[in-house]
């Protein structure tokens, strides 16, 4: 025992300096991805009370920090997933954009709704330090399943088969969830960001 | 003559447009080449109606844009708000008692 509790402290592993040296960025992992302050601080409670149940299959091959987020990754991910069904504000339809009024009747764009042009690239906007929190709240904006998988999907750049499978849907559902969660940022990011 | 030329070119590229599935399909595969690899018909289809939909290729432009947007969020994030979202210390509090409840050897 006496060498094991050596080998955790000397190797940095020491549970009791965890919450000092990686609680907070765990909360900001956890809070871009969950809307509610509450939950994300319980999810970051469980990662650290399940990671010190499987302390001794941490072999060192990555860091404390990257094995706890990992951990916290898939905690977020059986959230998602629990609660993926209860969602009710984002069932599929058979409207793939989620706004029947971007297009006519035909299809074509409705022009008063229509993409307007962008005058700053992606880059630009990431140097105005402002823009991030613009795009975490576009993001909270969208409806629960679209966020859940765009944050998937995009921000953590999980594959789509990998996201059907957690999240037990088709890929025809995600593809459409995507697209609607695409669509919402991108109105959201126009009208609060590139507005003239 | 130069406005003779550019309403034949405008009318040109309406009708090629218009040979190819409407905006809301065309938005909706654009949306799905980020996800999936698109067959070489689709990909044809989207190239010609983009020559004629200034529209649709702001749209795939703004995707393209909320995607580079999107990888470098989490980084983005992390970084900027390292000082501004911080753990509740209470909470911080209670989490240390319960690692030293759990990992006290006894």
């Amino acid at each position: 025992m006496i060498f094991f509790l050596m080998h955790n402290h000397t190797s940095g592993v020491n549970p009791e300096n965890w919450v000092d040296l990686y609680a907070d960025s765990l909360y900001r992992f956890a809070i871009l991805r969950i809307n509610d302050k509450n939950l994300a601080q319980d999810l970051v409670q469980d990662t650290f009370l399940s990671a010190l149940k499987s302390l001794n299959k941490f072999k060192q091959k990555s860091t404390v920090q990257t094995w706890l987020i990992t951990i916290l990754k898939h905690k977020i991910v059986d959230h998602y997933r629990k609660s993926f069904t209860d969602d009710e504000n984002d069932t599929f339809s058979t409207s793939s954009n989620g706004d029947l009024n971007d297009y006519l009747e035909n299809g074509m764009w409705n022009t008063e709704k229509a993409p307007r042009k962008w005058h700053k690239t992606a880059d630009d906007i990431f140097e105005e330090k402002e823009f991030l929190e613009t795009l975490h709240q576009c993001l909270s904006l969208l409806p629960e399943q679209s966020r859940k998988v765009f944050s998937l999907r995009e921000i953590d750049g999980m594959k789509s088969i990998e996201i059907c499978k957690e999240l037990n849907i088709s890929t025809s559902n995600l593809w459409v969830l995507l697209h609607r969660a695409r669509n919402g940022l991108r109105k959201c990011i126009e009208k609060t960001w590139m507005a003239p | 003559m130069k406005k003779i030329v550019h309403k034949i070119n405008m009318g040109l590229m309406m009708l090629i447009a218009m040979g190819t599935p409407s905006c809301e399909i065309i938005g909706r595969k654009i949306s799905e080449s980020f996800d999936r690899p698109l067959t070489i018909k689709e990909r044809i289809q989207i190239k010609i109606h983009l020559l004629g939909c200034v529209f649709c290729l702001r749209y795939r432009d703004q995707l393209i844009k909320l995607h580079q947007m999107a990888s470098k969020l989490a980084d983005g994030f992390e970084q900027n708000k390292q000082d501004e979202i911080k753990l509740d210390p209470n909470i911080k509090l209670k989490i240390k008692e319960k690692i030293k409840t759990h990992h006290s050897p006894s």
